[in-house]
């Protein structure tokens, strides 16, 4: 087992990490910019490295630093957390030739699944139903065209090296798809240095729902069942929750042995997701994060499995010390995420000085924050301030628990999505599952 | 930052022969730099330290210049005062581990010794990273008051290395 692991993030997600290697007794360090000495992660961390001159945006990007910050620490293993280095093959690269344990699947798989038209391709080949649409990439506009004959209107223009909603265009028709096809291309080629493009059907109101999985170092695999991840602004997920309300346990026993099949076929160890989009009582695989995902408490309080020290564990070489038949669901998990952003603003980020900060509490209460009063939201990273869970023994006592807590949380200063929050637990869509990833554009046109 | 508290930071230089002020908090950092001739900008009461090279992004100076409030630009100019010596303190550009040996020398021949010269650009230690030397080097003439670090020590970025008295 690691003695020490550097913690290559920062926010509630240091903080995440830094807890489990408490409770399991391995040291930690924590890196920081030259600006944010005094954050809730350094002061948690056993140790601490600054990394970095300004600009701070970059401290948690630089791997040299980091790299070096490890060596001189003398940690064996870095966590990247979710964001910055999680998904970065080079990195997890250097890692190993440097002789440090980086916590995530291997460089191999990283890079297998991070190409999303490659990863469609594999999906297909074991099985997975995927959005219909183009076999990997299209060699150029002619195929394109053929291709979206097929599947029908509206379809999807999509860069293969994409994310973030980057390189993504829909389009309604032939017309459209003439005029679009060059115009993704050149934005992929800037944004990704690479033009490939696939095309997909365009869903019309799907719901996002993925499923959680571990993988150890010796072929083992499980999955922890399913979140919903369907209530998103900007292609960002905002309240999650576990199990889906629309998911019965015959699904979930078709999908997560679907799961644990490719994911043993594509050489993964460690944590991941397998994102989905359902529609009409049908699954079309989407894309894996390989990694720690922000929503993963949802999966936590429904299966008692703490993910963070499953992935430290894991990458120690540890065999899992669970069967499918060992993974137990129990009640029902929901999560808010706190954002400072004016919801009544089309979701505007509102950087500012947090005054007054009081965390709610009580039975089936968890919140993940790293933030105090007094702390200034730096505006170089994303708005997250917190994320509030609820667990309860169903979904309708989970959301006036969730109800309860957003009305004793106190953030003075700034702008948040509390506010927002509690509109969504008394909606009566949300309150009877109806869910799809339109759901905020009708409650924002509901509510105006 | 909001340009009022540039402007307070532009006055607080006019007036002075600074040529150059960094500035940095949470949010911001912004740079300063002033066209000086001749040391036209001398404050009225010729109280202003002559710094003599600005301070350097990485060496922190410890002795603020007097005489940098409310002082406005005049003309008559042009006269030096005393220059007193000041401390600055050298940082590390890095995180990594500090040496203050060269490679293959013993302890007998450091790069610098307490109480001894440096030059400008001469090379007061070695940061190792990733297995690379990387030299720093002092960005003043003075004289070394003190080494902060012992040889082979971890460093992290910013970290004090050395302290030198220049004139």
């Amino acid at each position: 087992m690691f003695k020490k692991i550097l913690i290559a993030n920062r926010g509630e997600v240091a903080l995440r990490i830094i807890r489990a290697c408490k409770e399991m007794g391995i040291r930690t360090v924590a890196i920081h910019s030259p600006a944010a000495a005094d954050s809730l992660h350094v002061n948690y961390a056993d140790e601490k490295a600054c990394v970095a001159p300004p600009p701070p945006s970059d401290s948690y990007l630089n791997i040299p630093s980091i790299i070096s910050a490890a060596e001189i620490t003398d940690a064996h293993a870095i966590h990247p957390g979710y964001g910055f280095l999680s998904e970065n093959a080079y990195f997890a690269e250097i890692c190993a030739s440097c002789n440090i344990k980086f916590i995530g699947p291997p460089p191999e798989a990283i890079r297998k699944l991070g190409d999303k038209a490659e990863a469609r391709k594999f999906m297909k080949k074991v099985g997975i139903p995927i959005v219909p649409g183009s076999e990997g990439v299209v060699e150029g506009l002619e195929e394109a065209v053929e291709v979206t004959r097929q599947i029908g209107y509206p379809a999807r223009l999509k860069a293969a090296a994409g994310g973030g909603g980057k390189g993504m265009r829909v389009v309604e028709n032939q017309e459209d798809l003439i005029k679009s096809f060059p115009v993704v291309q050149r934005e992929a080629q800037s944004a990704f240095g690479e033009g490939s493009i696939y095309v997909e059907k365009s869903l019309i109101n799907p719901r996002h729902i993925e499923f959680q999985f571990l993988s150890d170092e010796h072929g083992n695999v499980i999955h922890l069942g399913e979140r919903e991840c369907s209530i998103q602004r900007r292609g960002q997920k905002l309240i999650e929750e576990a199990p889906s309300p629309i998911i019965t346990p015959e699904m979930r026993k078709r999908i997560g042995r679907m799961v644990v099949k490719g994911v043993k076929m594509a050489g993964y160890a460690n944590a991941g997701t397998m994102e989905f989009l359902f529609e009409d009582g049908r699954f079309y695989f989407i894309e894996v994060n390989p990694r720690l995902q922000v929503e993963h408490p949802v999966t936590e309080m429904v299966t008692d499995i703490d993910l963070v020290k499953e992935q430290i564990l894991i990458a120690s070489g540890e065999r899992l010390k669970y069967t499918q038949d060992d993974i137990d669901f129990h009640g029902h998990a929901l999560e808010c995420r706190i954002n400072s952003e004016d919801y009544a603003n089309d979701f505007l980020p509102t950087p500012g000085t947090i005054g007054l900060y009081h965390i709610p509490g009580g039975p089936g209460v968890r919140v993940d924050s790293h933030v105090r009063s007094g702390y200034v939201i730096p505006p170089h990273y994303d708005s997250m301030l917190a994320k509030l869970i609820t667990h309860g023994a169903d979904r309708g006592e989970t959301i006036v628990r969730m109800k309860r807590a957003l009305d004793e949380y106190v953030i003075e200063g700034v702008i948040t999505t509390i506010g927002f929050h509690k509109l969504v637990m008394v909606d009566k869509d949300f309150l009877q599952g109806n869910l799809s990833t339109g759901f905020i554009r009708k409650f924002s046109n509901n509510s105006k | 930052m909001d340009l009022e508290r540039i402007k307070r930071i532009v006055a607080l230089a006019s007036g002075t022969d600074i040529e150059e002020i960094e500035y940095r908090d949470k949010v911001t950092q912004i740079k300063l730099r002033f066209e000086i001739e001749g040391h036209q900008r001398l404050g009225p009461e010729q109280k202003a330290l002559q710094a003599s090279s600005p301070a350097p992004a990485e060496g922190g100076e410890v002795a603020a210049p007097a005489g940098m409030s409310a002082a406005q630009p005049t003309s008559n100019g042009g006269v030096k005062a005393q220059e007193p010596s000041k401390t600055v303190i050298v940082k590390s550009p890095m995180v990594g581990r500090c040496y203050l040996i060269p490679p293959g020398k013993d302890e007998s021949e450091p790069y610098v010794l307490p109480g001894g010269e440096v030059r400008k650009g001469q090379i007061i230690s070695i940061i190792e990273a990733m297995g690379i030397r990387n030299e720093v080097r002092s960005d003043h003439d003075g004289k070394v008051m003190s080494l902060l670090v012992k040889n082979g020590q971890p460093v992290e970025y910013g970290q004090p290395l050395l302290a030198l008295e220049v004139a």
